[in-house]
C-alpha cells in the first residue's frame, strides 16, 4: 500500500568494506527497530519486515562467527609457523611484515624446504697421514732389510773365501810337497821339518809357485810352535800366535780365518794395509793325494790377499742391496699406496652416497611435510568453508529472493542496499567456492594428454580479457611437443592461474603489458614458460610465493591458494613448478612436467 | 494434475528452510516444513507429498536414511537432494544408490533450485517407476 511521503530521513549510505569487519554494520544500517520512524510513513509488509529481520540475524551471525575464525585461523597459522620454524610467536607477531598496510593480519605460513648446503668433500687430511706413514714406513723397513742382508752375504762371502782358501791352501801344500819337501827328502830323508824349509828354496816356492793365488805372506812353523821360515824377514814373533796350534795339530784339519786390516809385508817387501785371509795347514809327509796317511810333520801358514775380492764383493752387494731395496720398496710402497687410495676413495664414495641419500631424504622429508601442512590446512579449510557454506546460502538465498520481489514494493535506496548485499554475498559464495577446490582431495584424472592443448583452452579463455587490457600476447608452443600423462583439466588451470597472476602484475603497475607463453621439450621433460614483464616478484618474497595464503595484494583480493594450488598440481604429476627473475623486467613461471608414455 | 500439489521441505536450518518455502511456493506447491529428519517421517507418514527437498547432513537421522525410507515407502515421491558437501561422490551416491530424482549443492541458486525441480518433477512422472 502507498501513502504519499511525508519528507522522511534519508538512511545512512553504505560504504562497502570486506565482509567480516563490516557487515554488523550493514546490519546496523537496516534498521528495523522502529519501522515507521525509518521509513517515513511508508507502511513495510510484515512478511518484508520477517524478510529483513532474517538477514539482519543471519548476517550478524555470520560476522560474528566470521571474526571469531579469522582470528582462530590466525592464531592456529602463527603457532604453526613458530612450531616449523622454532620462533618465538610474539616476536614473529611484532614483525612488521605479520600485518598489512590496512592492518589486517596477514597469514604467512612458510613451508619451503628448508635446505643445508652440502659441505663440499675435501681431500681427506687422513689419505694423506697414512700415505707419508706408509712411505716412512717403507723407506725404514727396506733400508733395515737392506743392511741385513748386506751383512749376510758378507758373512756369506767371508765363510766361502775361507773354504775357497782352505782348498787353496791345500794346492799349495801340495806344491811345496813336491817342489821343495820330496826333492829334500829324497836326498835327506832324516831332515827336519825345520831345516828342509830353505830359506833360498822357500823364496822361490813362495814366489813361483803361489802365483795367481795372491799369497801375501808365508810362515812355516814347526811343531814345537817356532817359526822355521817366514816370507817376511822382519817377522817378529818366533812363537806360536794365536790358539790355533791345537785345533790344527792334533786334530789335523787346517783352519782358515778372514781378518780385515791387518799390516802385512808382503812377498815384494811392501808394508801393506791388508784384509786377508790366514789359512794354517797342517803339513803331512805323505803323498799329497792321500794326506791322511802321513804323519803331521809342520804347519804351514798361507796369509792371502782378499782385500780388492772382498772390496769388490761388497760393493757388489752394496749395489744389489740398493738397487733391491729400492726396487722391493717401490713395489711394496705402490702396493700400499693403492689399498690406501683405494680405501680412500671408496670410503669418500660413501660418504658422498650416504649425504646424498641424507639429502633425498631431507628433501623427501621436506615435502612430505609440505604435503602434511597443506593437507592439514587444506581441513582446516575445508571445514571452515563448509561451516560459512550454510550460512552463506541463507544469505545469498534470502537476497536473491528479495531481488526477486516486485519492485513496486521496495523503496529504491532499499532494493539498491540489498542488491549491494546480493553482490557481496555472490562474491562470499564465489570465495567459498575457491576455497572448497583447495581443500577438495580430489586426484588428478590421468590421461594421455597434449599439453599444447591445455595450454591453447587456458588461452582461450582468456583470450578477450588480455585483449581488452591491452596486453600483447606471444605464444610459441613446440609444435611436435610430445603428450604425456597428465590431467588436462588440473594444467589448464595452472596455466589459467599463471596468466590470471602475469596480467594482474602488469595491470597494477602499467596500463599494458607483453606476455609470452612457450612450451617446449626439454630432455626428458616438457617446460611451459610463462612470463611477463610486470614488476617482477620482489627478492624477499621468492620463497613463499607457492605458500598457501600467501598474497602480496590486500586482504580481500584474493585468497592467495592460487600458486600454492598449481605447487600441489605439479607435485601430483610429478613434476615442478619454480619462478624466476625475467633479466630486463618481469617474472617468468617455469613448469616442468615429466614425459610419461601411456 | 488437478489435486493440489504439495511439497516437504527439510532441512535443520529455519533460513534455509525459508528460502526454499519461498520458492517452492512460487512454483505452486503447498510447503510442509521439517526440522529434522524425525520431523520429516512424521510429515511423510500424515500426508503424501509429491515432492520433498530433502538436505543431506542433519543431526539424528540423515537426509539419505530419510531417503531410503521415502524410497521404501513412498515410491511416487519425487526427491532432491541438497547439500553443502559438495564432494562428488556424495552427489553420485546419492542419485544412484538411493534413487534421488536429483541434487543439487549448496549454496543454492534459486533459477537453479527451480529448473533442477521442475526437470526432476518432470522425470519421475513421466518416466516409469524405477526399479
Amino acid at each position: 500500500m502507498r501513502h504519499s511521503p511525508p519528507p522522511k530521513r534519508k538512511p545512512k549510505k553504505i560504504t562497502m568494506k570486506p565482509m567480516a569487519a563490516d557487515a554488523s554494520a550493514i546490519a546496523a544500517t537496516v534498521d528495523v527497530r522502529t519501522p515507521e520512524a525509518a521509513w517515513g510513513s511508508l507502511v513495510i509488509p510484515p512478511d518484508l519486515r520477517k524478510l529483513a529481520s532474517l538477514l539482519r540475524r543471519s548476517i550478524a551471525a555470520v560476522s560474528s562467527w566470521s571474526t571469531r575464525m579469522q582470528h582462530h585461523l590466525s592464531h592456529m597459522a602463527q603457532s604453526s609457523i613458530a612450531a616449523v620454524r622454532g620462533w618465538n610467536p610474539r616476536r614473529w607477531r611484532d614483525n612488521s611484515q605479520s600485518t598489512t598496510q590496512e592492518g589486517h593480519p596477514r597469514i604467512a605460513v612458510d613451508l619451503s624446504p628448508k635446505r643445508e648446503t652440502s659441505k663440499t668433500m675435501r681431500r681427506s687430511p687422513l689419505f694423506l697421514y697414512f700415505v707419508g706413514t706408509t712411505l716412512v714406513m717403507v723407506l725404514v723397513v727396506t733400508a733395515f732389510a737392506a743392511f741385513l742382508f748386506v751383512q749376510s752375504v758378507e758373512r756369506q762371502s767371508v765363510h766361502q773365501r775361507e773354504d775357497q782358501s782352505a782348498t787353496e791352501a791345500a794346492y799349495i801344500a801340495h806344491i811345496f810337497y813336491y817342489t821343495v819337501w820330496l826333492p829334500v827328502h829324497l836326498e835327506f830323508p832324516d831332515l827336519s821339518f825345520g831345516e828342509t824349509v830353505h830359506p833360498q828354496m822357500m823364496d822361490v816356492f813362495a814366489r813361483r809357485s803361489t802365483y795367481g793365488l795372491n799369497v801375501a805372506k808365508l810362515n812355516a812353523w814347526n811343531l814345537d810352535g817356532t817359526l822355521a821360515w817366514s816370507s817376511d824377514p822382519t817377522q817378529a814373533d818366533s812363537r806360536v800366535v794365536g790358539d790355533w796350534y791345537d785345533p790344527v795339530v792334533h786334530n789335523g784339519t787346517p783352519l782358515s780365518e778372514l781378518v780385515r786390516d791387518q799390516q802385512i809385508r808382503d812377498l815384494d817387501g811392501e808394508e801393506r794395509q791388508l784384509d786377508v785371509v790366514r789359512t794354517y795347514y797342517p803339513f803331512r809327509d805323505a803323498a799329497q793325494d792321500t794326506p791322511e796317511t802321513g804323519e803331521i810333520v809342520g804347519v804351514l801358514e798361507i796369509t792371502q790377499d782378499v782385500t780388492s775380492a772382498l772390496a769388490q764383493a761388497r760393493s757388489g752387494t752394496i749395489q744389489l742391496a740398493i738397487w733391491g731395496s729400492v726396487g722391493a720398496g717401490a713395489v711394496v710402497f705402490a702396493l700400499l699406496f693403492f689399498i690406501i687410495l683405494k680405501v680412500d676413495r671408496s670410503s669418500v664414495r660413501r660418504y658422498e652416497s650416504l649425504s646424498r641419500q641424507k639429502a633425498d631424504l631431507q628433501e623427501s622429508q621436506d615435502h612430505k611435510v609440505q604435503s602434511a601442512k597443506l593437507a592439514g590446512i587444506g581441513q582446516l579449510v575445508a571445514g571452515v568453508a563448509h561451516e560459512l557454506n550454510n550460512p552463506l546460502t541463507s544469505i545469498w538465498g534470502l537476497a536473491q529472493i528479495i531481488n526477486e520481489r516486485d519492485a513496486r514494493d521496495l523503496d529504491p535506496t532499499l532494493k539498491q542496499e540489498l542488491s549491494m548485499i546480493h553482490q557481496e554475498a555472490e562474491r562470499s559464495v564465489g570465495i567459498v567456492q575457491n576455497l572448497l577446490s583447495f581443500a577438495r582431495a580430489r586426484g588428478a584424472e590421468m590421461a594421455y594428454t597434449s599439453i599444447n592443448a591445455a595450454i591453447e583452452a587456458a588461452l582461450e579463455l582468456r583470450r578477450y580479457h588480455l585483449m581488452v587490457n591491452n596486453i600483447d600476447l606471444r605464444c610459441s608452443l613446440q609444435p611436435d611437443l610430445p603428450r604425456t600423462m597428465a590431467d588436462p583439466h588440473k594444467i589448464q588451470q595452472v596455466v589459467l592461474n599463471l596468466i590470471v597472476n602475469a596480467e594482474q602484475a602488469m595491470l597494477e603497475a602499467s596500463d599494458s603489458g607483453r606476455l609470452v607463453v612457450k612450451s617446449e621439450k626439454v630432455g626428458d621433460a616438457i617446460h611451459i614458460v610463462i612470463s611477463d614483464n610486470g614488476p617482477g616478484i620482489p627478492e624477499e618474497n621468492m620463497d613463499r610465493i607457492f605458500d598457501p595464503f600467501f598474497t602480496s595484494k590486500g586482504v580481500g583480493s584474493g585468497t592467495g591458494l592460487g600458486l600454492s594450488i598449481c605447487y600441489s598440481t605439479l607435485r601430483e604429476h610429478g613434476g615442478t613448478i619454480r619462478a624466476e627473475r625475467n633479466r630486463e623486467k618481469g617474472a617468468a613461471f617455469i613448469v616442468e612436467l615429466p614425459i610419461l608414455k601411456a | 494434475m488437478d489435486s493440489p500439489q504439495t511439497a516437504l521441505i527439510v532441512d535443520d536450518e529455519k533460513p534455509i528452510r525459508y528460502i526454499l518455502t519461498q520458492c517452492v511456493k512460487k512454483m505452486g506447491y503447498g510447503c510442509v516444513e521439517a526440522g529434522s529428519g524425525q520431523a520429516a517421517l512424521e510429515q511423510l507418514a500424515r500426508q503424501k507429498f509429491q515432492l520433498v527437498l530433502l538436505d543431506v547432513k542433519m543431526p539424528g537421522i540423515t537426509g539419505f536414511d530419510v531417503m531410503k525410507r521415502i524410497r521404501a515407502s513412498y515410491p511416487d515421491t519425487c526427491v532432491v537432494m541438497l547439500s553443502a558437501l559438495s564432494n562428488p561422490d556424495v552427489a553420485g551416491r546419492a542419485i544412484t544408490s538411493l534413487g534421488a530424482d536429483a541434487f543439487i549443492s549448496k549454496p543454492l541458486r534459486l533459477d537453479e533450485l527451480r529448473t533442477t525441480i521442475r526437470r526432476a518433477v518432470h522425470q519421475r512422472t513421466t518416466a516409469r517407476p524405477h526399479c
